[in-house]
């Protein structure tokens, strides 16, 4: 196609995508500029859209505080806890599941996808989780989110696509289905192992729910149940009470918590970013 | 019976390897289904889970369908589904034509790692993100009170819903733009070369071309997210709402929540049965909007 000059159909395009992007953009920078205001330029300017101070204080606060690091390393442990299990789960089922002369596969597939349809909901699955003894126990955290049935779908569907060349001669060799999985099929799954350890990650850091119900000792708070706890919980108050002038303090504190929150996330994004959409098309192709 | 044999003899390795994953199915996904026997008994803590001492029949079901909070919580589940499936699903879809249409690839790839950064942002965060952002005494609202305007807050009944749904589009739109940005990348260019030689415009192409050509996809997603989408957003819900806009936020999953975990121990039985409730409605509405779209489209899901 030959290149053609922009029109007007152009500009709006990409007038159209430049508000959408900014809109991304800004609460990213309306946080990032209170965290860095003083307690004096917060009170100054309420606009809080251009920075009037570069104050890393409530960062060095942060990190120093009781808790905060114990809450993250917590949330970085269940993190690669549960990733590696998600994977042992994952990867070798995948491949089973994948194999044409499997017997049993249409079955096991069938009871797999029907859990996506329906579940015993929130209740049993709470009373379930605790009768196994993990009641406040930090695998109650990952081993609930350790698998499921959509990524074994995309797993599935990506070891079909492996040719099946290089499988028969090695059968022909001799080798038996153990020796194929960890000889060949293994190291051919590198993709799809990194998008499900980034699916899996992703959620564990991220998951909410898990904690809130099975973890009450504050010494097992993950990241997001301290955030929760010192942010919502708080400012919900405040604001009720109209005590938003008096905790200006804290509000600088709370924001640059947030943002170191954030920061691994924003380190694994290019990797992210890169393999999450490589998995979102491989789930595309449909299986 | 020795064929079976001789097979399962040759697979061996294959049951080894799928035996964990079906365990983890067995114990997290299956046994909690038994479990949902507790919706007709007067389940106390303690109580053996498969049997069925205290049953009660549907006397659980009579207390949910006589609480008006349990209705209040089911008529906001479905509002805010279809507010969620009306107004990100089409933004998804255009956001991704608009990513097509852009010929200059540092802008494109500019636009699309800012607008997909807040998918892996964890609720919790987003919600303060909210909160922040829509503080009473600061930022747009200190500009809205300055030009005596009413202030945008998440104690508002009337804007509760508008912003759930905003924060997720925000969270969300760039990132589920993906797949259909990749389903129209896979068109068949000559379709634009042939339709420009006859004279059609761009926006003609958009709606001629573009959209046809990703209905299948789009009716995928519309399907995979009927399914879905009255039981998600714990995490969002939980963490936006307060006391204030319960009128207008509280979903099922907070209902049973709160019902379960907030009274003592003694409401298992409420709570089950609205959870019951709520997979029961969402798997009629997964397989009717399947049948939907095996009507118009081609594509069949399940």
């Amino acid at each position: 196609m030959k290149k053609r000059k922009n029109t007007a159909f152009d500009y709006m395009v990409y007038l159209i995508l430049a508000v959408l992007g900014f809109l991304c953009f800004f609460p990213f920078w309306y946080v990032f500029v209170i965290s860095v205001s003083t307690a004096d330029s917060y009170l100054a300017d309420k606009l809080h859209f251009l920075p009037h101070a570069l104050d890393f204080s409530e960062y060095y606060r942060t990190l120093v505080s009781s808790g905060f690091l114990r809450s993250f390393g917590i949330s970085v442990l269940i993190t690669l806890c549960g990733t590696l299990i998600a994977l042992v789960l994952t990867i070798p089922s995948a491949y089973a599941l994948s194999r044409p002369q499997f017997a049993p596969r249409k079955v096991f597939n069938g009871l797999i996808m029907f859990t996506m349809l329906f579940s015993g909901g929130m209740i049993p699955s709470y009373i379930v989780v605790t009768r196994l003894g993990l009641a406040n126990k930090l695998p109650a955290l990952f081993l609930p989110m350790a698998c499921s049935a959509y990524n074994l779908i995309i797993t599935k569907n990506f070891m079909t696509s492996l040719p099946v060349s290089l499988e028969e001669s090695a059968r022909i060799d001799g080798a038996s289905d153990i020796t194929i999985f960890f000889k060949i099929v293994f190291p051919l799954s590198k993709p799809i192992m990194a998008v499900m350890a980034l699916f899996y990650g992703v959620g564990i850091y991220n998951d909410y729910f898990n904690s809130v119900l099975y973890i009450s000792s504050r010494e097992l708070y993950p990241l997001q149940m301290l955030l929760r706890e010192m942010i919502v919980a708080n400012t919900m108050q405040s604001s009720m009470i109209g005590l938003g002038n008096l905790t200006n303090k804290s509000e600088i504190f709370k924001m640059a918590t947030v943002v170191i929150s954030i920061v691994p996330i924003l380190c694994v994004y290019p990797f992210l970013q890169k393999y999450f959409v490589k998995g979102l098309m491989l789930g595309a192709v449909k299986g | 019976m020795r064929r079976v044999l001789t097979s399962f003899k040759r697979d061996k390795w294959l049951y080894v390897m799928v035996a964990p994953a079906l365990l983890w199915f067995l114990i997290f996904c299956y046994t909690p289904m038994f479990g949902i026997g507790i919706a007709f008994r007067r389940y106390q803590p303690g109580m053996s889970f498969f049997s069925f001492d205290g049953f009660v029949g549907f006397k659980n079901f009579q207390n949910l369908f006589s609480d008006h909070f349990f209705w209040r919580a089911f008529q906001n589940s479905i509002i805010l589904a279809v507010m969620r499936i009306a107004v990100c699903l089409p933004a998804a879809v255009f956001m991704a034509i608009l990513l097509s249409e852009v010929k200059n690839k540092v802008f494109k790839s500019l636009v699309q790692t800012v607008t997909y950064i807040p998918h892996f942002l964890s609720w919790v965060v987003v919600s303060v993100f909210c909160i922040t952002f829509f503080n009473p005494e600061t930022g747009i609202n200190f500009l809205l009170k300055g030009r005596g305007l009413s202030p945008i807050t998440l104690t508002d009944n009337n804007l509760f819903r508008i912003i759930v749904v905003g924060a997720d589009m925000w969270k969300d739109m760039g990132f589920n733009s993906v797949l259909f940005l990749s389903a129209i990348l896979s068109i068949d260019p000559g379709l634009y070369e042939s339709a420009a030689i006859d004279g059609a415009g761009r926006g003609r192409c958009i709606f001629s071309i573009t959209l046809p050509c990703i209905r299948n996809t789009i009716l995928t997603v519309f399907v995979l997210w009927v399914g879905t989408i009255i039981g998600a957003g714990f995490d969002q819900i939980f963490n936006m709402y307060n006391p204030a806009v319960y009128a207008t936020g509280d979903i099922i999953d907070t209902y049973v929540y709160r019902t379960a975990f907030s009274m003592g121990g003694d409401n298992y039985g409420t709570a089950t049965a609205a959870g019951l409730f709520k997979s029961v409605i969402s798997l009629g509405l997964l397989l009717g909007a399947n049948a939907f779209s095996r009507r118009i489209g081609e594509e069949i899901i399940f």
